[in-house]
């Protein structure tokens, strides 16, 4: 049984939010983080392979040196092998192990390199080193036009800290990054990370022109989900503070018409805002900005969420008036009104939980069973 | 080219080369072979120049025999005899395995009941294994001295609730005495994980996976 007290979570209105940046879909490993994990690793070139077993000349260790000749062949069983369809003889690959599931025995993986992967790889700065000190190489790389590339790089950032990459941000190409937001053609997951980083800039002039773009941005209609629209705001917001806030206010948060979609990004990028923005935005303009949310079933329950998890304890009497709005009617949105009051220190919440509890015990005793996991609605 | 060529060539890249192709989607990117200023960079560079594959055949070292030989202590085999009937050892004993929401997926089509049968071997297998794990804690009511939390494959909608996939998700407690804070950023989760059913009050699964929380890394 899983007790209220632990119970966080709601999920109804998460959206497209993102990474260390909290703006990037992508949560893989990058492949410094790979070849740091990995037992054994190398640059290397396929001597010969067939059905039963691949061979490889050692050009580069890159992990586990000790065992892998630096002028040796490497011999694999075939089945040893992950990713060998794409090898050919003459090829230069990157082959690296990984502890498999069976522990007596490692899993090996290549992917075919160019020349220039596989001096990006050679050339890259030690994983052990900080990463303010790393990331200035990957810069370079972003939407290389090599994909190999352009994504590492874009994964380096992207699993990176806020604060790492807050560090580095004079070495981000800022002009580059100004087109990259607005070019169809660069994936539209990496446009989080760019939205953010445009919000980094450091000069008055860099940081006016970044301004312009997201702002176009945000006041672009939109039919569509926009993947990475909350790292645009989250730039936006970093860039244009209170003032930006209240643009984001007319345009989304108060707007009737804003989409959903367009409203989890907005609060995706309150969420970030709280936690790394509070140079530029008060706690209090932060929940004036959340509490708009409660009026949109659609991103009620997440909104209720935050609210409690900051501690606004001021929106106590509009969440619990929710839980008899018939609009408001869904499971998500009583767990999360519920778990609101009793997170509320206030005796006013245990009164109004217990009123609830009188106006619909089994709505209530569902929320309060469902606990840690609870069940949520989009 | 040839191989030797190739790598000289590649390694010998000053860094402006190297960046030829960066910043600029589209752009194509060229080596220069026969550029005199990459072979002489080429014996500046930290990476070590390769041997030739004629050489390399008489240093023939498989990595299982290598393994072996790191395992016994002994002098690597030469033999591909022997390094058939060697085991492979991970280099790095005791660290946990590094898994991903892709790790912990399995063929089932949405609205598809769920049952442990389909899961895979290798998931099945992680059973009890010490594993770290990315992914974004799920927004929780409290702030701080988080004891439980649900791990989710990323910050969107996906994720969590009726109609994501379970294999998107994993409980975590921590272990006693250990808490962490919500964050927006991921976090790596390293504990034991479990296949354990969580059921929401109709009967219907939540999740399908749980993790001993050991440590939450930022």
């Amino acid at each position: 049984m899983i007790r209220w007290s632990l119970t966080p979570v709601l999920f109804a209105a998460l959206t497209a939010a993102a990474v260390a940046c909290p703006f990037c879909t992508a949560v893989r490993p990058s492949l410094s983080q790979v070849l740091y994990d990995a037992p054994q690793a190398a640059l290397v070139e396929v001597i010969s392979g067939d059905e039963k077993d691949w061979q490889f000349h050692v050009s580069k260790p890159l992990a586990g040196a000790e065992h892998l000749p630096s002028s040796g062949t490497v011999r694999l069983a075939a089945d040893q092998l992950i990713g060998s369809s794409g090898l050919k003889v003459g090829q230069l690959a990157l082959l690296w192990a990984t502890a498999g599931l069976e522990t007596s025995r490692l899993t090996w993986e290549a992917t075919p390199l160019d020349e220039v992967s596989f001096a990006y790889i050679a050339r890259a700065p030690d994983r052990r080193l900080p990463t303010v000190k790393r990331l200035g190489y990957y810069a370079r790389f972003l939407e290389h036009a090599n994909p190999l590339l352009a994504e590492d790089a874009y994964l380096e950032f992207g699993n990176a800290s806020f604060d790492d990459v807050a560090q580095v941000a004079t070495q981000l190409p800022m002009d580059s990054l100004r087109r990259w937001i607005v070019d169809p053609a660069v994936p539209e997951a990496r446009k989080g990370f760019y939205g953010l980083a445009l919000g980094l800039a450091a000069t008055d002039e860099d940081r006016r022109a970044n301004r312009a773009v997201l702002q176009k941005l945000v006041d672009a209609p939109s039919d569509d989900f926009r993947a990475g629209f909350d790292g645009v705001l989250g730039g936006y917001l970093l860039l244009a503070g209170g003032e930006g806030l209240r643009h984001l206010d007319e345009q989304l948060l108060a707007n009737p018409q804003a989409r959903s979609g367009d409203l989890r990004h907005a609060a995706t990028a309150l969420r970030f805002m709280q936690e790394f923005g509070r140079d530029q935005l008060s706690q209090e303009e932060l929940n004036s900005a959340l509490r708009r949310l409660l009026a949109r079933p659609e991103v009620a329950a997440s909104a209720i969420v935050d609210l409690a998890r900051w501690q606004d304890w001021e929106s106590l009497d509009a969440v619990a008036a929710l839980f008899a709005r018939k609009e408001f009617a869904d499971a998500s949105i009583a767990q999360a009104i519920v778990g609101y009051l009793k997170a509320c220190p206030l005796p006013a919440a245990a009164e109004k939980l217990a009123r609830l509890r009188q106006l619909d015990p089994q709505r209530v005793a569902a929320a309060e069973q469902a606990g840690l996991l609870l069940p949520a609605s989009r | 080219m040839s191989y030797r060529r190739a790598i000289l060539c590649c390694l010998a890249l000053s860094a402006a080369a190297l960046s030829a192709g960066c910043n600029d989607a589209g752009t194509p990117v060229t080596v220069n072979e026969e550029s005199g200023a990459s072979a002489s960079a080429a014996s500046n560079s930290t990476a070590e120049a390769p041997a030739k594959t004629d050489d390399a055949a008489k240093n023939t070292a498989t990595i299982a025999a290598n393994e072996a030989a790191a395992t016994n202590g002994t002098a690597p085999a030469t033999s591909a005899a022997a390094a058939a009937a060697a085991p492979a050892v991970s280099s790095k004993p005791g660290t946990p395995q590094n898994i991903t929401f892709d790790t912990l997926k399995f063929p089932l089509e949405k609205n598809e009941d769920f049952e442990r049968g389909k899961l895979t071997a290798s998931i099945a297998e992680l059973n009890g294994r010490i594993v770290k794990l990315r992914g974004y804690i799920l927004p929780s009511f409290q702030q701080s001295g988080l004891t439980q939390f649900v791990l989710v494959r990323d910050n969107m909608e996906c994720c969590f609730g009726p109609g994501a996939a379970l294999y998107d998700c994993v409980v975590v407690d921590m272990k006693p005495g250990k808490t962490t804070d919500y964050t927006v950023r991921p976090v790596a989760v390293e504990g034991t994980f479990e296949l354990r059913d969580f059921k929401g009050p109709d009967g219907k699964f939540l999740a399908i996976y749980h993790l001993d929380g050991e440590a939450v890394r930022f």
